[in-house]
């Protein structure tokens, strides 16, 4: 059972990896900073550690899909991102596709009952 | 908040300069405010921030996660290539450097366990070299992306079905394992020159003894024409590696080898100038052996054919090297 369990572990890793751009990129309408952003996605349910969200905000941000601010005013430095116009491009893009690939699985998935 | 500043230093090392502070101030605004979701819990400030780096990671995965893109000395597209090449070498230093090693326990087989040392400290020296050469030669086309197309056609990104090669004639096909026992050859060829052109000759026995060898060639001239020798099996491997590259017989290979091997020509009139290469005291050591006298048939015999084989070797690699180029020529051009 305990490799089942480690395919199972690597298969959702993998499966996971794709969802969690998504999942950023859907929070950040309005800006956050990372650490908020972690709250939020765990709040519903995603989750994301710290140590793989902070260089991915970095990625995203190099892609051009978002914009980011340094706050000093508050009681320690915070880095505000948030969606650029490309980036919300973007994001309606993979959230149709992301739609499509549901449908299909849900029909796959049906079928194969 | 000591172990904090360590922590960041340690991430910071080993991302690039250019974003050290940035990312160093947001780590350190991650770390206060996990922190400060976790003092609700009354807790020893030290275990708190223990616990909160064990989640972050080791550092040298949280900078590998800043860093993106994996890093590769040989990328995968290579690596198949470059260990191939490795076995190759390896594989002829080791027969070569057995030859030796057989040779000299031949010779002398009392100090077969000094020639066994030589043998184990030579192969490990040349292994290493071998090594590091090949994969420094590697690592720099790596780096550079200078990798030949044929190397790497198989991993670019655009490529249509009509890039196919077509399936060779069989006539024109090129064995790969032809080609690789071409290039053994050639580089145990190159051991043996460096490594024992003194063992080359002809051994003497006397009593049932061994007595010693008289070399054929002559080690001062030897030691002067090495650049060329290297230099010529430098050209008969470069062409076992475009036979391997091409993989069938084209007319351009075809052109390759019309050009390389009039090099090669020039080459063997360099090293067999003058027969400077041939022991001059040849046939004096060997009468002396045979206890010939210098006037007698024999030695007449003996000298004779000596000087007719030292000749003849040269006509003989040059009838080759042409035979060799017209067959190319006639592989490359028939239906």
């Amino acid at each position: 059972m305990s490799a089942d369990n480690e395919i199972i572990h690597k298969l959702m890793q993998e499966l996971r990896r794709g969802t969690i751009t998504i999942g950023v990129l859907s929070q950040l309408k309005e800006k956050q900073y990372g650490y908020s952003l972690v709250t939020l996605l765990e709040e519903k349910g995603v989750q994301v550690e710290p140590g793989t969200l902070y260089p991915l905000l970095r990625r995203l941000e190099s892609q051009g899909l978002l914009q980011s601010e340094w706050d000093t005013n508050e009681a320690r430095p915070r880095k505000y991102y948030v969606l650029s116009e490309t980036g919300q491009n973007v994001y309606d893009t993979l959230c149709l596709e992301w739609k499509n690939i549901v449908t299909s699985m849900d029909i796959l998935m049906e079928e194969g009952k | 908040m000591d172990m904090i500043e360590r922590y960041i230093y340690a991430v910071t090392q080993k991302v690039p300069q250019s974003q050290r502070s940035d990312i160093g101030m947001e780590l350190r605004g991650l770390i206060e405010d996990m922190l400060e979701g976790r003092t609700g819990q009354q807790r020893n400030e030290e275990d708190a921030i223990e616990e909160v780096l064990l989640e972050l990671g080791s550092p040298g995965e949280l900078a590998a996660q800043y860093r993106g893109s994996k890093h590769y000395l040989i990328s995968p597209e290579l690596f198949h290539s470059y260990t191939t090449l490795l076995k190759i070498v390896l594989l002829s230093i080791s027969i070569a450097m057995g030859v030796v090693f057989i040779i000299e326990s031949i010779m002398d087989p009392q100090a077969i366990l000094n020639h066994f040392i030589g043998l184990i400290t030579s192969f490990f020296n040349a292994g290493i070299h071998a090594f590091a050469w090949i994969t420094i030669g590697f690592a720099v086309a790596d780096y550079k992306a200078i990798i030949p197309e044929e190397l790497k056609h198989n991993f670019k990104g655009e490529w249509k079905p009509t890039d196919l090669p077509p399936i060779p004639d069989e006539k024109k096909q090129i064995k790969r394992g032809e080609t690789i026992v071409g290039i053994v050859f050639s580089l145990i060829f190159i051991v043996l020159i460096i490594s024992a052109s003194g063992l080359l000759g002809i051994p003497i026995v006397k009593d049932d003894t061994f007595a010693g060898i008289i070399p054929f060639f002559n080690q001062t001239a030897i030691n002067t024409l090495l650049p060329f020798i290297y230099v010529f099996l430098g050209i008969s491997i470069l062409k076992e590696c475009l036979k391997l590259i091409s993989g069938k017989w084209t007319k351009k290979l075809a052109l390759y080898y019309f050009f390389l091997n009039i090099a090669s020509i020039g080459l063997l009139f360099v090293i067999f100038k003058d027969q400077m290469i041939w022991n001059p005291t040849f046939m004096d050591q060997l009468s002396q052996v045979l206890e010939l006298k210098t006037h007698s048939n024999e030695y007449a015999m003996i000298n004779d054919i000596w000087q007719r084989s030292t000749q003849w070797i040269l006509i003989i690699f040059i009838a080759g090297i042409l035979i060799e180029t017209v067959s190319v020529f006639y592989k490359a051009y028939r239906k």
